[in-house]
């Protein structure tokens, strides 16, 4: 946390990190807490921020978190039906979340999905599963 | 030691996610291994354009375009190509005006032939984390002729004289932004110049673009700016979906820094300048410039009332002035080539070019730059290559906050002011081209959702008031609508329009608006004859065996979910429609596709 | 960097490694890289060319290579093309030959006429 200066400003950088370091990949309250007392602010204040935007979690997740593109361009492209065959098949994984998310800006290879930081364009079913195959040995490539 | 050949591999978003790394990686090792890696340089550069032909690699001197690369083709490219001499034709783009005509020269390919750069002129060019090759195309030359030659007021006519209007979909005018913003009294002079680069609109990449492929010259933008305005710090403030666009500018920011490019008398001259970046954490209304400050404020990015406007009273109150990426990838060629060069381009009063994320149904899909005032037509057919496939319906521009055009707008120029004439929007510059198997009613019920849900629930026009234009809306593709619905829409929405703090409830009912009032009949369809025609929604179509055509496989009845389908090899098979569920798999199993969907509830085709 | 003038000579530094990229230059030098090019040398000759351009820093030349040529016997073929059109082409090159051409050819202009074609 101290990458940052403890001014208000910096929170949404912090919250970044902060949640990126929990191994459950979110916001518990002792983290908030944390940087409520880092950045001396209220503990309201802080979970204020942290539920406003879509990107922090305040509940746990998996190593791996999926989104899925649920935007115009990658539904029309079939990322609804993704969506669905990826919801029947990580249910059973606690290490790998599922999420929608709106726009990743890489139209030109939809329908996408984004693991962590790594977007992957072009995805099919196949692919999914060798992805997934991946995830499950740890290792976030295709 | 000298290099005979410059590979520059696409880098942008689009050919990572479709695996340009892995070539990079194959592409590397075969060339240690052919014992030329000292003859050639293999060079990432920002996104090139033709998207949906990625993973692409340019090669110089030659300027043979290569596609749809794969890490196997790199044993035939660095054997063939590299050591031989020999073009891989089977990579290479093709001309479809010409049969069969493969183009070995990017300066021949029709996409690029068709656009006018300014903005993206050198993205896919240039090493984008080099300084040096930045500089080597006269970057950083007009800040440096601004600095010795220019005094602010003069940069501020320069950009009043070149028209630019600001690039984020809105049109307003940059010069008159920067003049309030020079005017406005800061009491300990501290002023702030900061880069709008939240882009969220569904189909739109052409801010990630310019960042990740040309970051410094957003940042000389954004100096030459902040000069004008006379700020002495900068930010950027960049969604977080875009981690390499992020990456890219901090990078550019810390080498201007080494350079001495960014600090205090940069240049010799009295101006300094810093640069921070920010970055966003998923919320679209961010984008709106009081949002946005209050999100740099480390706040909820709620959206404050206008006026104060930022110009007067921005970030931490001080003087603010916002600016899109795009105008500032614009700023140094105005500042180079002039003012009057700029205006030579455009219409009356869009001047210059405009980039554009084309999507959908046409053949190129990607990153554009034409003039402004091009038409929609030539767009489709001259840069997109036509239709894909079907017909054309609609085309969909600005995003949630812009409207659907129709076939009689063809001819429609794109400019700010015949757009937003039309009911669509210039927007950010998302370009959505849709042929004639999308429902135009499900299309714009797509939008407001996104709109609802990114809603921040600080007015109730646009909090509750999208929420029952989304509920009407249910209702109708549900085949439960009926024509007062329509009467509802438009009066609701023309009110969240009126009465909405910001511009994203401003905005929001622009897709409904635009598509009732070019496609009423398709409205009407939904409601009174209870059909989609697009069989698009489920509630609005059936299945039906064709029993001339069924071969009695009985794969359909195995893959039903819900066992509605019964029958036998020679009596052929037959959905009970009260059980069916419409999940479409008999459809699409089907090996003689005897399956049909058809429009119209199943009770309308009995009556 | 301290003033517009460090600014302009970083320019000119780096101009000079980009020139593959805009296609401006003095003179290009074309190697001949088909199989029978390659049998009688040419990757040495091409190597050569690019070691000799290096060590005396010569800037405004490309080397690249092109396919077979059809004219065997006269392997390794070279062509030199100057930026006005004006093409020569050198025949049965080696290392030594190709020495020679970037001394008397690339750095003086005077085309060396016993190894034409």
């Amino acid at each position: 946390m101290n990458k940052y200066l403890p001014e208000k400003e910096n929170i949404l950088e912090i919250l970044h990190l902060v949640q990126n370091a929990n191994p459950k990949n979110f916001l518990s309250k002792e983290d908030l807490a944390e940087v409520a007392n880092y950045l001396h602010l209220p503990y309201n204040q802080v979970y204020s921020v942290a539920s406003f935007y879509s990107m922090f979690s305040l509940k746990p997740r998996g190593k791996f978190v999926i989104k899925v593109c649920q935007s115009p361009h990658c539904v029309v492209n079939g990322s609804d039906n993704l969506l669905d065959f990826l919801k029947k098949r990580v249910k059973k994984n606690p290490e790998i979340s599922l999420e929608e998310c709106q726009c990743l800006g890489v139209c030109g290879n939809s329908p996408v999905v984004l693991v962590n930081d790594k977007i992957y364009g072009d995805m099919d079913k196949e692919k999914l599963e060798k992805l997934l195959k991946n995830l499950e040995g740890g290792k976030n490539v295709l | 030691m000298y290099k005979r050949v410059d590979i520059l591999l696409c880098f942008g978003s689009g050919c990572v996610s479709a695996g340009a790394r892995g070539i990079k990686e194959e592409l590397q090792r075969l060339v240690r291994e052919n014992k030329i890696d000292n003859e050639v340089n293999i060079i990432e550069t920002g996104c090139m354009g033709p998207c949906d032909y990625g993973p692409l690699m340019l090669i110089y001197p030659e300027g043979v375009f290569y596609k749809k690369l794969t890490p196997e083709d790199m044993k035939e490219v660095v054997e063939e190509h590299l050591i031989k001499g020999r073009v891989v034709e089977r990579l290479l783009m093709h001309d479809d005006t010409v049969a069969d005509r493969a183009i070995r020269n990017v300066e021949d390919v029709p996409f690029y032939k068709n656009q006018t750069k300014v903005a993206l002129k050198y993205c896919g060019y240039l090493n984008p984390e080099s300084l040096e090759e930045y500089v080597a195309v006269d970057g950083y030359s007009a800040l440096g002729k601004v600095l010795e030659e220019m005094k602010p007021e003069d940069v501020i006519n320069e950009i009043k004289i070149s028209g630019i209007r600001g690039r984020g979909g809105g049109g307003f005018p940059t010069h008159l932004k920067w003049s309030f913003a020079r005017s406005a009294k800061s009491e300990d002079g501290v002023k702030y110049m900061i880069c709008n680069g939240d882009e969220g609109d569904p189909g739109a990449f052409m801010d990630r673009s310019l960042l990740e492929g040309d970051p410094h010259r957003v940042l000389e933008g954004m100096m030459i700016g902040a000069y004008a305005i006379g700020a002495s710090k900068g930010y950027f403030y960049i969604r977080a979906e875009y981690p390499l666009a992020i990456e890219r500018i901090k990078l550019a920011i810390s080498k201007a820094r080494e350079y001495g490019l960014i600090g205090d008398n940069i240049l010799g001259s009295d101006f300094c300048f810093d640069a921070e970046v920010r970055t966003g954490a998923g919320a679209f209304v961010c984008g709106e410039e009081t949002a946005l400050i209050s999100s740099i404020e480390g706040k909820r990015g709620h959206p404050k009332p206008k006026p104060p406007f930022p110009a007067n009273k921005g970030l931490w109150d001080k003087p603010s002035n916002i600016n899109n990426v795009e105008t500032f990838a614009n700023i140094s060629s105005i500042i180079l080539n002039g003012g009057q060069w700029f205006a030579s381009m455009g219409t009356e009063k869009s001047k210059g070019t405009k980039v554009f994320a084309l999507t959908g149904d046409v053949k190129n899909t990607g990153l554009v730059e034409v003039p402004m005032g091009i038409t929609i037509g030539e767009l489709i057919d001259n840069v997109g290559g036509g239709i894909s496939k079907g017909n054309f319906k609609a085309v969909q521009l600005g995003g949630p906050s812009g409207g659907c055009l129709t076939k009689e707008h063809w001819d429609v120029p794109i400019d700010y002011d015949s757009l937003t004439a039309k009911g669509a929007m210039m927007g950010s510059g998302g370009v959505i081209v849709m042929n004639d198997s999308k429902c135009m009613v499900n299309v714009a019920k797509f939008f407001l959702e996104f709109s609802l849900e990114e809603s921040c629930g600080k007015c109730s026009p646009c909090r509750v008031g999208l929420k029952h234009m989304h509920n009407i809306l249910e209702k109708i593709t549900s085949g439960q609508g009926c024509m007062e619905d329509l009467d509802e829409l438009e009066s609701v929405g023309k009110l969240i329009k009126a009465t909405s703090l910001c511009g994203l409830g401003q905005s929001a009912p622009n897709p409904v608006l635009s598509t009732m009032k070019y496609f009423r009949n398709e409205y009407e369809a939904h409601i009174k004859d209870k059909r989609c025609d697009a069989l698009v929604c489920t509630e609005l179509l059936h299945f039906n065996i064709n029993k001339d055509k069924c071969v009695g496989c009985s794969l359909c009845a195995k893959k039903c979910p819900v066992n509605c389908i019964s029958g036998s090899r020679e009596e052929k098979f037959d959905i009970a429609q009260d059980a069916c569920i419409k999940c479409g798999n008999c459809h699409d199993v089907c090996p003689v596709k005897a399956v049909e969907k058809l429009a119209g509830k199943v009770e309308c085709e009995e009556e | 960097m301290k003033s517009l003038a460090d600014l302009r000579k970083l320019k000119e530094e780096v101009k000079k490694k980009m020139n593959l990229r805009d296609s401006d230059y003095k003179y290009k030098i074309v190697v001949g890289m088909g199989t029978s090019g390659i049998a009688m040398g040419a990757r040495e000759v091409m190597k050569t060319f690019l070691d000799e351009i290096s060590k005396r820093s010569i800037s405004g030349v490309i080397v690249t290579q092109s396919g077979e040529k059809g004219a065997s016997s006269m392997e390794p073929v070279v062509d030199v093309i100057e930026t006005e059109g004006k093409t020569v082409t050198y025949c049965q090159m080696n290392a030594e030959k190709a020495r020679k051409v970037v001394n008397e050819h690339i750095v003086n202009g005077t085309i060396v006429n016993e190894y034409l074609i």
